[in-house]
């Protein structure tokens, strides 16, 4: 499965907790995206959100 | 089809809120499954403790991530609000098992809540 | 309700993410896909937030959407805070079911 992960605050990025739920989604063989909404700034990085929601199967917006 | 969606709550004040968000799919013949991360529950009130059971009967359930607490917290979660208790494990299995992930509301506060909040 | 393969559902529970709401909005609308967003808890303050005006103007009433009750629990008047909502968007969390039915894609602020 693809899944997307989405980080609203950069304190999500460095929370270990979902680090460890990020490290065995993909020890589970499943394809992991990353995408840090906190950085994000241009048009071209929310059309690549897009981009990245309409390709993954699954998307988990971090806190 | 019956959907089935997670809901990850990590800051205190969205408990309550996240609890009835997920009672309001689950009256909706969804399957709803809340997972609390770091906190403790609310004091206890009767309109969460309705709505837990409700979200039970409707066959899903409200988990304390316990290794995500500490002991006193773990001990409020599991005893007086007899939350079932859920391992990241768990959370991971049940990501890749609902068709949706909400992670609700804001992340914990690193700030431990004054007084004033009370 | 069928699901809709151009759709994309945005569960708005957090009350600082406006800017990104409204760009991700942009950005799904140029690319030709819809939105449907439901705004519950703390996020119905966002009702007074000038960009919401502009998202409630750039989606069709019925796919955009307060939760009511959050918005009187958090001590607003639905009859006279509403800023312009119809009373066809002011709605309870059954929306959100509805919205999970009916978009292809989901997304969480």
């Amino acid at each position: 499965m693809k899944i997307l992960c989405v980080y609203r605050h950069k304190d999500s990025v460095e929370n270990k907790d979902i680090q460890k739920i990020v490290t065995k989604l993909k020890e589970k063989g499943h394809e992991i995206i990353e995408f840090n909404l906190f950085e994000a700034k241009d048009d071209s990085d929310y059309d690549k959100l897009i981009d990245l929601i309409w390709e993954a199967d699954k998307t988990i917006s971090w806190w | 089809m019956s959907y089935k969606v997670c809901f990850l709550i990590a800051n205190r004040i969205y408990i309550s809120d996240g609890m009835r968000s997920a009672l309001g799919l689950a009256v909706e013949n969804i399957y709803s499954y809340t997972y609390i991360f770091y906190q403790k529950m609310p004091a206890k009130n009767e309109y969460l403790d309705e709505n837990l059971a409700w979200i039970r009967d409707m066959e899903g359930e409200v988990y304390a991530v316990t290794e995500t607490m500490d002991e006193e917290t773990k001990k409020y979660n599991l005893e007086e609000w007899e939350l079932a208790e859920a391992t990241l494990d768990d959370v991971v299995d049940r990501i890749l098992e609902c068709d949706l992930v909400v992670g609700y509301g804001l992340p914990a506060q690193k700030v431990q809540a004054p007084p004033q909040c009370a | 309700m069928s699901k809709d393969p151009d759709k994309l559902g945005i569960f708005v529970t957090s009350p600082v993410h406006i800017g990104e709401l409204v760009k991700i909005v942009e950005a799904a609308l140029r690319k030709g896909k819809k939105v449907k967003i439901f705004f519950t808890y703390k996020a119905t303050h966002l009702v007074f937030h000038p960009d919401f005006q502009k998202l409630r103007k750039m989606i069709p009433e019925e796919d955009f959407a307060i939760c009511v009750a959050a918005f009187a629990c958090e001590g607003y008047e639905p009859e006279y805070h509403n800023m312009g909502l119809t009373e066809k968007q002011m709605r309870t969390q059954a929306y959100h079911g509805e919205l999970i039915e009916e978009v292809e894609k989901y997304l969480v602020l």
